[in-house]
């Protein structure tokens, strides 16, 4: 009976958790000694000592780390939630137990270095950010809820943040997730015992976090943070319109024709995409003057050389006139081309 | 002549020696102090998280009147406690040994071995289950201590 009871309690000594986070917060430590001695020779009682006992306290360690290998890349005007273009981020618990967080994203200032080296973060991205915990937020935004961890326990999260309309090209908005240790079932923030007087028989909290990512996150300050980024690869158009005089059907130097009635006059539209993005569907409308007559139209896949059209005629890109309203279908432009639209009409 | 036969009681008054064993605990802590300068001592532990390290002191008093001989001190490392090997001391002269089969047997710590065959190895910290200290006397009325550190799992 004896044997029995002993092993039963070997084995609940055992199974006090001792992971990779450490032991467990309020589990009593003790230590105690025996003494025997002799006194002329013959031995004396044993002594057994005091028990000293103190409890292990709350280690408080959190890490926000990304999973985004890359920048996140966006268009402007995108809705990043319906088009799932999500940051990405894990959360650990790493503390000796149960500990609850509440979670936020902020954006990072512009001009402030990203977490890719030599870059600077360039645009705030801070309209209606979200942080959810599923790629598609069904759950809605999770930011400043109560969220509990046990020991050892990793969620993953998602940020999604509004792309604005006038987010230009290679823009970079930095935003960080942080998260903050909570009181148990609670929003309020945790404090930290480390410089409080001592409690050997209550459970005191000492913060053990490293310094993260975010502005203002120290170490040891209950928090931790890490940063993602969108990138915006967009199209940047601009265009050039320029005329001139093909012949007028009396000047033999066509060089010299003049705009008179019956003069061939080409109108020319350069279209440079300067952006590191195709542009789809460019399609270009313009009006002529009534006392013009359009003849013909056709798109080229280089810069406008109005006296001597360049390149090579795009046979799928069209220009169409309905009456005076002239329509040019650019079709894809090419991130880094100019392709140009030449339309010839005669001086009524 | 008459021999004066003295007889008298002979009183053996056999005071006890009275050695106690005392055992507390105590961790590191660095303050700054008015000139700046970063001060450590060691205080009662009460913050101790995974990682601490904790300084075991066993305070023995002599409060008899005898010399007490012997004395043997035996500290089983409290579970979820590592000890850090060579920090175990003593105030005066002792013979430490450790165990790592909970108090059977005791070794020095260059002759400690864990395992057979192959797997024969000289025990490592984690694998230390007592430590033992051996004092050859205290005095009466004298005072000795003998100390370990150990780390938090």
């Amino acid at each position: 009976m004896n044997k029995l009871l002993s092993m039963v309690a070997i084995m609940a000594l055992s199974t006090m958790a001792v992971n990779a986070a450490g032991t467990d917060y309020n589990v009593d430590i003790t230590n105690s000694a025996t003494l025997s001695f002799e006194v002329g020779s013959v031995a004396q009682d044993t002594v057994t000592s005091n028990e000293d006992t103190f409890k292990v306290d709350r280690k408080v360690d959190v890490v926000v780390a990304t999973s985004d290998t890359a920048n996140i890349v966006v268009v402007p005007k995108i809705n990043t939630t319906s088009d799932t273009k999500p940051l990405t981020f894990t959360v650990t618990n790493e503390s000796n137990g149960r500990q609850d967080y509440i979670l936020s994203a902020s954006n990072l200032a512009t001009g402030a270095a990203t977490k890719d080296a030599g870059e600077t973060d360039s645009v705030d991205f801070a309209t209606d950010l979200k942080v959810c915990d599923d790629d598609t937020c069904s759950n809605g935004d999770l930011s400043n809820t109560n969220i509990q961890f046990s020991e050892g326990e990793s969620k993953t999260y998602y940020i999604f943040a509004d792309i604005p309309s006038n987010a230009s090209d290679e823009d970079r908005g930095s935003i960080a997730l942080t998260a903050t240790a909570v009181d148990d079932d609670s929003t309020t923030v945790m404090t930290d015992d480390r410089d409080t007087a001592d409690n050997k028989t209550a459970v005191d909290i000492v913060f053990a976090e490293a310094a993260g990512d975010a502005a203002n996150d120290a170490q040891y300050d209950g928090k931790h943070s890490a940063l993602s980024a969108y990138e915006v690869v967009t199209a940047t158009i601009a265009l050039v319109k320029d005329s001139c005089v093909v012949e007028d059907g009396i000047t033999s130097d066509d060089s010299k024709a003049k705009r008179i009635p019956g003069s061939t006059v080409r109108y020319t539209v350069d279209i440079d995409n300067s952006g590191s993005a195709d542009t789809e569907s460019a399609t270009l409308t313009d009006t002529l003057q009534d006392d013009l007559t359009f003849v013909s139209g056709e798109i080229r896949d280089e810069a406008c050389n109005c006296g001597t059209p360049a390149g090579s005629v795009i046979a799928d890109d069209t220009v169409t006139a309905n009456g005076q309203d002239i329509t040019a279908n650019f079709g894809t432009v090419t991130a880094g081309t100019h392709e140009c639209a030449y339309i010839t009409t005669t001086i009524n | 002549m008459k021999k004066l036969i003295m007889t008298s009681a002979l009183f053996l008054t056999m005071a006890q020696a009275n050695v106690s064993i005392n055992t507390a605990s105590f961790q590191e802590q660095t303050t700054v102090n008015a000139s700046g300068e970063q001060v450590v001592e060691w205080v009662k532990a009460s913050k101790v998280i995974p990682g601490t390290i904790i300084r075991y002191v066993n305070s023995l008093e002599n409060s008899g009147s005898q010399l007490a001989t012997k004395l043997v001190v035996n500290n089983p490392i409290p579970k979820n406690m590592e000890y850090i090997l060579n920090s175990a001391t003593c105030q005066s002269a002792c013979n430490i040994s450790y165990s790592v089969d909970d108090g059977k047997t005791f070794k020095e710590a260059s002759n400690l071995f864990v395992g057979v065959g192959k797997a024969r190895h000289l025990a490592k910290a984690s694998e230390y289950t007592n430590i033992k200290w051996i004092l050859n006397s205290l005095e009466a009325t004298a005072q000795s201590a003998v100390a370990y550190k150990a780390r938090l799992k």
